[in-house]
């Protein structure tokens, strides 16, 4: 390849532009990265990290905001039990427990998989 | 109640913990053991002993007594206290055992290079530490004066003198045995009322529903008092937990991110457990000692079995339960006093041994003060106050300096600041004069102003102040994220 590049001049100067255009928005013009992959795998694998955990904590949120505005919006569900039991009160007081543990365990194994996508990446690099 | 119960639980419970407490001491010869346990403890037991250490007097006592007292709405006390490591394990678990700092003012300092921020940290870490062993001492208070007669201060000075010496003596080695085996103590003692009342009693569950109908009628959220106090309440206990120190100088104990990660969903997976138990025994107060409400809901569990099961049952698991309450204070108070003394033997005394015990008998003398100098007015309430205490204050900082790459030193000390005068000067308010209206419920739950308020003043500074962004922050935050090999 390399003996090839003297040999065709004007090549390299249609690579040089071309890059430039569309990167010009979306890269950030910091030079801590720049030509340098393991960097770029690093923040990649943060950014995907930190947006699994939002994903995470806002499907857990929107649970927790979603259970009263039920009970407020359909009084019959507020005002029937289960065994003696309310449901308003087995749903707060037990039922949200898996949700947790659900969104948890879902967590654990895609930061998992990220990272390990992570590392192959940087074993190739 | 027989004094002589209280005392014989009392006594076992703390023979126990102490033995477990001394066995340990073979096992910690370095430095380093006597720290932080050498990053050696597999992930169930050592979630076992996370969950010994955070369930508090609060969760054993104040949750159910809290039930009592206002129902439904004081659910959302279980699901916040659970939550809370849903929030640690998504943002800061893993991160935070690979930055490979000791204790969370270690943290701040390498991730932002900077003494000042770690000064403060520490003085951060110090307050919520004594602020959260307050509320034991006045659990321990009542127990034993409940269950045995004595004056109540004697139990306040029974645990601080406990955990004094356990610690000093044993380091977190032996801390963590003795934690693993508090959760499951604390676990039969809730849940043995719960199994017994309901196989001895058989027509109690439809009268359950009747009860708890009767005294809290509807569901209520068009109250705006109501809805803002849950969620400042959720906020609170949601983020809270993410800086508690006692709660993260259990990570480092983990040997690398991904066993920091499993040993949080264990965690959940135990609390979640526990937590079935106080709410059932609020509920069963409700139908069998609902007069308590008024009195001292706070000791519906240690009442509870000696007023509904018959004979041999009923001291068998009001011993039961003793011991367990017991447990709670010893466990939880001696969780914050090692990560206590193991911050202010860094800052006083250059991290020696003969430092770190020095500095775990001053951890436990100014609760002591303070508690005999207050009022215990519900546990799980002033418990949920140093939640939000430290939701203003270290958790904008650990979150940012895990994530953002923008915190600066400035920025990060402006933003604990900030949430540390506001959410202080709340809790003061508090304390001097609890108001009705818009106001009261502002200090009553300040977590819902003052987390975006110091988190706001934290990234704002720190953009201000962009060209003193730490030099190593790159490097750093690859460490925090980059899994371990």
């Amino acid at each position: 390849m390399s003996a090839d590049a003297p040999a065709d001049p004007p090549r390299p100067r249609v690579r040089v532009t071309a890059p430039r255009h569309p990167d010009a928005g979306t890269r950030p013009p910091s030079g801590a990265v720049g030509g340098d992959p393991a960097g770029l795998y690093v923040r990649s694998l943060i950014r995907s990290q930190l947006r699994l955990a939002i994903v995470c904590a806002v499907a857990f949120i929107a649970v927790l905001i979603a259970v009263p505005l039920t009970f407020a919006l359909v009084p019959e569900l507020d005002a029937a039990s289960v065994a003696g039991v309310p449901v308003s009160w087995i749903v707060l007081g037990a039922g949200l427990f898996p949700v947790l543990i659900a969104i948890a365990a879902l967590y654990v194994r895609t930061s998992a998989r990220n990272e390990s996508r992570y590392r192959s990446l940087a074993d190739d690099a | 109640m027989t004094p002589a119960l209280g005392y014989a639980s009392i006594a076992v419970v703390t023979v126990i913990t102490v033995l477990i407490g001394f066995f340990g001491v073979r096992v910690s010869r370095t430095t380093s053991d006597f720290y932080v346990a050498s990053r050696t403890v597999r992930p169930w037991l050592n979630a076992s002993a996370i969950g010994g250490e955070y369930l508090s007097a609060a969760s054993v006592l104040g949750v159910a007594g809290l039930i009592l007292l206002q129902g439904e709405r004081a659910l959302w006390f279980p699901i916040g206290y659970t939550a809370g490591y849903l929030m640690l394990l998504l943002f800061v678990a893993a991160p935070l055992r690979r930055s490979g700092a000791y204790t969370v003012p270690d943290f701040t300092e390498a991730r932002l290079e900077s003494r000042t921020v770690r000064r403060l940290t520490s003085v951060l870490v110090i307050l919520i530490g004594w602020l959260y062993i307050v509320p034991q001492l006045q659990g321990a208070a009542l127990t034993v004066g409940i269950t045995t007669g004595l004056p109540r201060w004697v139990g306040a000075v029974g645990v601080a003198v406990i955990v004094g010496v356990v610690v000093a003596a044993g380091g977190m080695r032996s801390i963590t045995f003795v934690q693993a085996f508090q959760y499951w103590l604390k676990l039969t003692a809730v849940a043995a009322p719960v199994v017994f009342v309901l196989l001895l009693h058989p027509g109690t569950r439809p009268a359950l529903g009747e009860a708890i109908a009767g005294a809290f009628p509807t569901f209520s959220i068009a109250d705006p008092d109501v809805v803002y106090r849950s969620v400042s309440l959720l906020l609170a206990l949601l983020l809270g937990t993410l800086g508690l120190p006692h709660v993260l100088v259990r990570f480092y104990t983990n040997p690398d991110g991904t066993a920091a990660r499993r040993t949080t969903l264990i965690v959940l997976c135990l609390l979640s457990v526990f937590y079935l138990f106080p709410v059932a025994i609020g509920m069963l107060g409700r139908l069998f000692m609902p007069e308590l409400a008024a009195d001292d809901p706070d000791a519906l569990l240690l009442l509870l079995p000696s007023a509904v099961l018959p004979s041999p049952w009923a001291e068998a698991v009001t011993a039961l339960v003793i011991a367990g309450a017991f447990g709670a204070f010893l466990s939880t108070s001696s969780g914050l006093v090692v990560s206590l003394a193991g911050v202010v033997s860094q800052e006083l005394f250059a991290g020696s041994v003969r430092g770190f015990r020095i500095a775990a008998a001053l951890s436990v003398v100014v609760p002591l003060v303070v508690a005999g100098l207050t009022d215990s007015a519900g546990l799980a309430g002033s418990v949920g106050l140093v939640f939000a205490f430290t939701a203003s204050t270290l958790c904008p900082a650990l979150l940012l300096g895990i994530w953002w790459r923008g915190l600066t030193a400035r920025g990060a000390v402006a933003g604990m600041a900030t949430g540390a005068v506001a959410c202080g000067s709340a809790i003061l308010f508090g304390w001097i004069g609890p108001d009705g209206g818009l106001a009261g419920a502002l200090i009553d739950q300040p977590a819902a102003w003052t987390v975006p308020l110091a988190t706001a003043v934290m990234v704002l500074v720190s953009r201000l102040d962009a060209r003193r962004i730490p030099r190593g922050t790159e490097r750093f935050l690859a460490r925090l994220h980059v899994p371990e090999r």
